[in-house]
């Protein structure tokens, strides 16, 4: 076959100019991406992380919603349900002290806190708490004569706080 | 002697690897076996050094990944070299598609193609003249010295396909490399006129 002036030695010439091609940062050794992955064991972060940030948004909610003595109570609340109810899931009854503006009041220093359960403390209001009461606890509340006018400390009523605060507990519990 | 290398590297034929059948599972050996040859490959679908080195790594990286589905073809070296092709061409048709996003109307054109072949040897200008799939063709046959049958396993496609690709590849290639010697003729034309 006769070649051209423009016809050369294609094979020639192509491998000389592409074996003249050194790579300067090719690594000499193959070190996967894949095995390096696998290598850092896998640790459940993200529900933990997400149970975290759902117990501080429900404290943060608490704390700006009622002030610092909301806070505190959503947490001795917290406390008590945790050793009263494992599992505080059922619906509240509608009682009249559920209006936030309630829930905001202040408490007077020398009366035990709302959601304080001991038999010593007076009774409280006869409102539900967030949680169904047990057997055990259902003993210690005795029901209260129907009064017509406020009693001076608030039940312990479900805000959206609290609520919010007893669901990161279960998502942590659960994770 | 370099050439001499490469060609050994590679064995006589693509098809000799297959009597090799743990080669897969020592992968590493076989990065250390192939990455030039693949390498250079790239290189020569791409056109470009450090596109190419990014794109070998990229090739590895798949077949480490599909290294499972390996043991039913024939031989690694075809499918390192299919996996790199489609890697390569790939990569061009995304610098084709970035190349038309509006983004490059801010951030100003660089060389041309015509401007950068120009700086380029002869072989690369008449690679440069072809499309991604011609010039595929090319390297293996030209450089990898694969028989149309091997390129067509290698690729996928029928030989029929690789002898026409072929055939528009040179065509395409003696166009290029007569254009290129016209231009220099009337360069070095002009150049006398002004003397």
């Amino acid at each position: 076959m006769k070649r051209t002036v423009a016809d050369p030695e294609w094979g020639e010439m192509i491998r000389s100019e592409l074996d003249s091609y050194v790579p300067e940062r090719l690594p000499a050794r193959f070190v996967p991406r894949v095995s390096r992955r696998h290598r850092v064991p896998r640790v459940g972060w993200r529900p933990l992380a997400v149970a975290l940030a759902v117990i501080m948004l429900g404290f943060v909610f608490a704390t700006v919603a009622g002030g610092p003595e909301s806070f505190y109570r959503s947490v001795t609340q917290i406390n008590q349900s945790r050793n009263v109810t494992p599992v505080p899931t059922s619906t509240p009854t509608p009682s009249p002290e559920k209006t936030p503006k309630v829930g905001r009041s202040p408490i007077p220093s020398n009366h035990p806190r709302s959601g304080s359960l001991s038999p010593a403390a007076p009774p409280p209001a006869p409102v539900a708490p967030a949680s169904a009461p047990t057997p055990a606890l259902s003993t210690l509340q005795t029901p209260a004569p129907p009064r017509h006018h406020r009693a001076p400390t608030p039940a312990p009523t479900p805000t959206p706080s609290r609520q919010l605060c007893l669901l990161g507990i279960i998502c942590l519990n659960t994770s | 002697m370099r050439e001499k290398v490469a060609r050994d590297d590679l064995g006589s034929g693509v098809g000799e690897l297959a009597a090799e059948p743990d080669t897969v599972d020592d992968f590493e050996g076989l990065y250390e076996r192939y990455r030039l040859q693949i390498y250079r490959t790239i290189r020569g679908i791409v056109l470009d050094g450090p596109a190419a080195e990014d794109l070998t790594q990229e090739t590895f990286e798949r077949a480490f990944k599909a290294r499972s589905k390996q043991r039913t073809e024939s031989s690694p070296a075809a499918w390192l070299h299919r996996i790199a092709v489609n890697t390569s061409i790939s990569h061009l048709r995304r610098q084709k598609l970035a190349r038309l996003l509006p983004v490059r109307m801010f951030t100003g054109e660089g060389l041309s193609d015509f401007d950068q072949a120009e700086q380029r040897s002869l072989a690369t200008r008449a690679l440069a003249a072809l499309s991604p799939k011609l010039r595929a063709v090319v390297v293996l046959n030209y450089y990898q010295g694969m028989t149309r049958d091997e390129i067509a396993r290698t690729l996928g496609i029928p030989p029929g396909t690789v002898a026409s690709r072929l055939g528009a590849a040179l065509e395409s290639m003696r166009r290029a490399l007569a254009e290129t010697e016209q231009e220099r003729a009337s360069g070095r034309l002009n150049r006398e006129r002004t003397w």
